[in-house]
Order: structure tokens, then sequence, then C-alpha cells
């Protein structure tokens, strides 16, 4: 029992200390250092997407750039139109559309470019970040029931959301009329929220996503916590028995892994706010299988593990880059911490952290003690 | 030819793997409360039974009925919810999970997501939880992880999951494979208790324990149902006596 209440001391401790670290940022960084560290704080979200969906429900999706993608674009797509003026008609027009249309096209969103109607609504910045939630919630939930369904499990999820992520960027860069292709999306609008436009640079903008993130990781937190967080713990560990006991595993399958596409919406809502652009890098096949390595570093078990892994390695990796005599060593390194954590650490840097509370913060002997004592007494049948 | 109450029976059920029937054309009828014994050598099909039962193997051929409901390949979960719940031979529970974690899982009356996203997770274990725990003997352990538990420990929280789960029928396979003494005295003190509350379908070769706990037996044979009697018919039976030839004999089948 003692165990027990000091590992959730420390873990709410830990989590204190990193709201508290990450909201401490400004007084440190200049506003390009904030800018950049608000990049971070939006993979740490990826990572806490991550973390759920493969350390809590087991499904180990290595397409997570698909539901970050969609959310960026959606965005994107409202900022672009906000950031636009019109071509002779009465709605905006893009740039990139303007150079695709035909020539005698009518220089309207509903007709200047084949596909170009599916922009019209994106002229409230609202419909944007509705889009960028709903898509990769409608679709996550569309490939947990057709993969649940089918009982596919293991490494086949794994290929089939890789597929998933190539096709969708295949698409993105062949219909340019309507996402711009390979250039993607750039000279984007401030996002204004209610009033306040916000800067990439500015102080209020970092506050905002760090708020954004404190918010997703306290209801995720949350989720795992309850009692569907609990089945899904014990879908994880044996399907069987969960469906032995009555519980739809594709239910909860599905429910965690809308959430964890979700947050990837968000997070790549975030991003283009932080970052200015959205682009079909952000559907590269390495960028979704690098959002894994920082959730198996951080600890993918750990919400908050994996978050700080995301925000931990991609930090280290920009000073590796900047340091000029590792500048071509950088990516060496983190392949090497990698490595290194798989085959020691494979719950993370959060299970080293949890080993190491558990070692320190509780008294080795008691528990000892006690464990010793039980196993006596269960020995003796007398007992009972 | 009986009054009581039927509470779950097979009609004619088979399956096909690939041309091995391993269960081909079982009837099998089970009254309210009563704990039947399932015996039968290796590869007599009891543990497939079992399956076709609980909708972990689609069945080719046949009915399964509960309360005179086909429940014929239905979803496991659906099974299980309908009041059919099990206990494997090699122990299946949540093993990187607490055993306190393991029999709050267990504790399934409500099986939807979002009813148990409001619900929360209990700090305290509920009463009926609570003696259970008490029963099984797992209460130091709650804090355990159900992986570093002793292989009798194991079986016992898995029949501590089913006792938590609380359903009408109880298919039990081979529930003291692997037990000392005492444990399987224990075990077998557990299951008299469930007697008359539960239906029991039970797998097990000890027939000290099966003298000592059951009614009637069912003999399986080439996934057929080849006899069924009191512990002493079978006993003599020609007919069980001539299947069982060539294996060293019911007691160590």
């Amino acid at each position: 029992m003692t165990d027990m209440l000091s590992q959730q001391n420390f873990e709410r401790l830990a989590y204190v200390a990193f709201i508290a670290f990450i909201f401490s940022m400004p007084l440190f960084l200049d506003e390009f250092g904030l800018n950049r560290f608000s990049k971070y704080l939006v993979y740490g979200m990826l990572g806490i997407a991550i973390s759920l969906a493969w350390g809590y429900a087991g499904i180990l999706n290595l397409g997570q750039g698909l539901f970050f993608g969609i959310g960026a674009y959606a965005m994107a797509f409202s900022l672009k139109l906000a950031a636009s003026s019109t071509a002779g008609g009465k709605t905006p027009i893009p740039d990139f559309m303007v150079v695709n249309a035909e020539p005698n096209a009518i220089p309207e969103l509903s007709s200047i470019t084949t596909g170009s109607w599916i922009w019209v609504p994106f002229q409230s910045q609202w419909f944007g970040v509705a889009m960028a939630l709903a898509v990769p919630a409608i679709l996550a939930g569309l490939i947990a029931y057709t993969l649940g369904r089918s009982r596919v499990s293991g490494v086949y999820v794994a290929i089939i959301t890789l597929a998933l992520v190539l096709l969708v960027r295949l698409i993105v860069i062949d219909q340019q009329q309507v996402t711009s292709g390979f250039n993607g999306l750039t000279d984007l609008a401030w996002f204004n929220l209610f009033g306040l436009e916000l800067d990439p640079y500015a102080k209020s903008t970092y506050l905002i996503i760090a708020f954004a993130l404190t918010i997703v990781l306290l209801i995720a937190r949350w989720l795992v916590s309850t009692r569907a967080g609990l089945v899904l713990q014990g879908i994880r560990d044996n399907e069987v028995r969960a469906r032995y006991l009555g519980y739809s595993v594709v239910s909860y399958q599905i429910f965690f892994f809308v959430v964890s596409a979700m947050i990837a919406g968000l997070a790549g809502v975030l991003y283009v706010v932080a970052a200015e652009f959205a682009s079909p890098t952000f559907l590269d096949i390495a960028f979704s299988i690098t959002m894994v390595v920082w959730a198996a570093v951080g600890g993918r078990a750990s919400l908050l593990g994996a978050c700080i892994g995301a925000i931990g390695l991609n930090f280290i990796g920009a000073t590796l880059s900047e340091t000029e005599s590792l500048m071509n060593a950088w990516q060496l390194i983190i392949g090497l911490i990698f490595i290194v954590v798989v085959l020691w650490l494979p719950r993370g840097l959060a299970g080293l952290a949890s080993d190491l509370a558990d070692r320190f913060v509780t008294r080795a002997d008691d528990s000892k003690w006690n464990r010793f004592k039980s196993v006596k007494h269960t020995q003796s049948p007398a007992n009972r | 030819m009986d009054e009581r109450r039927i509470s779950f029976a097979v009609k004619d059920l088979s399956v096909d793997f690939n041309g091995f029937k391993a269960v081909n054309g079982m009837n099998l009828s089970v009254y309210k409360g009563e704990l039947r014994v399932l015996l039968g050598a290796n590869g007599a099909g009891k543990t497939t039974l079992m399956d076709l039962i609980s909708g972990r193997t689609k069945s080719t051929g046949g009915k399964v009925l509960l309360n005179d409901k086909e429940i014929t390949n239905w979803e496991e979960h659906l099974i299980s919810r309908a009041g059919i719940g099990r206990k494997f031979q090699i122990p299946n529970v949540f093993k990187e999970l607490t055993v306190r974690q393991n029999f709050l899982i267990a504790d399934c009356k409500e099986t939807r997501v979002l009813p148990n996203i409001v619900r929360g997770s209990h700090r305290e274990l509920p009463d009926h939880i609570a003696r259970v725990v008490e029963l099984t003997e797992l209460y130091d352990f709650l804090g355990t992880e159900a992986a570093t538990l002793s292989h009798g420990q194991t079986q016992w929280l898995e029949i501590g999951m089913l006792l938590v789960q609380n359903p009408d029928i109880i298919l039990l396979d081979e529930p003291t494979a692997g037990m000392t003494a005492h444990e399987t005295r224990k075990t077998a003190e557990i299951i008299t208790r469930l007697k008359g509350r539960h239906t029991i379908l039970v797998v097990e070769h000890d027939m000290a324990f099966v003298r000592s706990i059951c009614e009637t037996i069912t003999v399986m044979h080439h996934g057929q149902n080849l006899a069924e009697g009191t512990v002493t018919e079978i006993e003599n039976s020609a007919e069980v006596q001539a299947a069982y030839l060539g294996s060293a004999g019911i007691g160590h089948a």
C-alpha cells in the first residue's frame, strides 16, 4: 500500500514539475527560442497520442502522421484563405490555385480548379479546426473498426497504417490543384483566437500551446485512470480474457484510437499555427516512425514519459545539429540513444524514473519485509 | 426424462478443422445448478467443446442453446454477457496488471466504454470482491503483478475472477492442473461451494476429486458423447473401458 501511494505521489510530482517547466520557458528563451520550443510542445502532444494508442491500447500505429497531417492541412486551408485575396470574384483564392487554374475558369473557390470547391467552407477558421479534429476521428474510427472486426493485430496493423499514410501522401502530392502538392501551403495568416492574433513568435502564442498541451496531457491521464482505461490495459494485455469477461474489445480500441487521432489532429493545428506552413513531409513515413521512437525512448506506457521523450529528443537533436563538431553526427547520436533505450530500458526513461523513485522514495527494507511476511503467511495451510 | 430445467445444451455440434473433426455430432444437456464433469482421453475434444460453447471457435454444424435460446457462433463477449464464464486450462489472466486490477476488471456488470469512463476506478475494493480475495488467499498480493504469482495462485486468481464475474454458467478446464495437494483440496472446496448457485461444466482427471464433487459424468470420445452416468456407472461401463483401452485408464488420461 505504501509503495503505491508514493508511486502516485511521484507521478503527481512529475506532472506538476513538467507543467511548471513548460510554463516557465518564456523566462529563459527569446522569441525565436520560444517559437521553436512551441513546436517541441506540439511534438510532445504527438508523443501523448502515440502513448495512448501504442502504450495503452496496444495498437502500434506507424501512420500517426496521417492524423497530424490532416489536422495541419485542415488548419492551413483556413489560414491560407485568410491570407488570400480575391482574383476578380467574391471568394478569396489561394495563389497556387490561380497558377493551376484553367485559362477561362470562373475565379471563385467553388469552380477555379477541379475539386477546389472543397475549400469553400474553410473560409471559416473554426470550420478548419473542427475538420482537423473530426476527419482524423472518423478515419481513426473506421480504421480501428475494420481492423478490430477482422481481428488484424500486431505487425499487420503497423503495416496497414503505414500504407495508409503513404497513400494519403500520394494523393496530396498528386492533387496539386487542391493541395498545392509538393510545395505545401505557405504564407499563411495568423490564427484569430477571439480577436487575439496568434503571432507565432509571441509569448501569448507559446502560452496557448503550452496550455493546450497541459489540457491534453491531463485529459489523457484522466482517461487512462478511469475504469475504461483499466479495461483497455487489460485488453492490451490479454484480449481473450477481456472478451470472456464480456468486454467488446473493438469498442474500447475504437474509442481510444479515436482520442489518439484527435490529439494528433489538434497537434497538426497547433503546429501550423506555430510554424506557418503545412507540407506533405508531415505525411512522410520517416516522420511517423520518428514519433514512435520519441514515445519508445520516453516510455510508451507513460503519457508524460512519451511527451517528455518527444520534447527531449527534439531539443537534443536541434542542439546537436547546431553544434559544429557534431553537425554530421547528431542523427547517429539520436539513433544510439534509441538503441540503448530499447536494449536496456524497455519501459523507456519513464520506466527508469519510476524504478529509481521506487528505490529512493520508498523504504526498500520495509516493502521487502512485507513481502517476506506475506509469503510465510500463505504457505502455512493452517492459517485459514 | 427429467423435470429439472436445462441450463445449456449442445445439439449435434461439430467443428471441422480442415477435415479433422475435433467435435463430431456432440450432444449434451446440463441442468440448472448441476455440476457436470467431462471426461475423455487427450484429443477427445473436451477443450474444443468448451471453445465452441463459449464462442472462441466457430462451429461448422449443430447448435448451442442457452436457456433454450440459440447462441451458436455468437461473439465471445456476447456469450459472456449472456451468462457463460470460463476458466482456461492454461491460466488466462491479465499478467501485466496487478491482482487488484485483475479483480476490478473482472467485476464486469458494466461493459460499455462510455459509462466506464464516467465511473472512474475504485480506490477501495468493493465488499463482494474483497470476499473473493479472501477466499482465494490473495489478500497479500493485491499490489503484485499477476505475472509474478505462483502457478497455483494464478489458477486461483482466474477462478477468483470468475467468482467476481459471477456468471450463471461456469466452464472450468482442468482447474486443479499443476496444483499442490493443499491447493487442490482448497479448489475442490471452492467448487463445491459454487455448486447449486452456478451451473458448472468441468474437465477434470483427478478421480478422487471427481468422486467428491460430482453426480453425473459425461465421457467424450472422438468428439462425441460416448457415455453418461454416475461415477460408478461410468467406471463399470464396458464402452468406456473399450474406449480407454490402450491408454492408461480413466485416472491417468
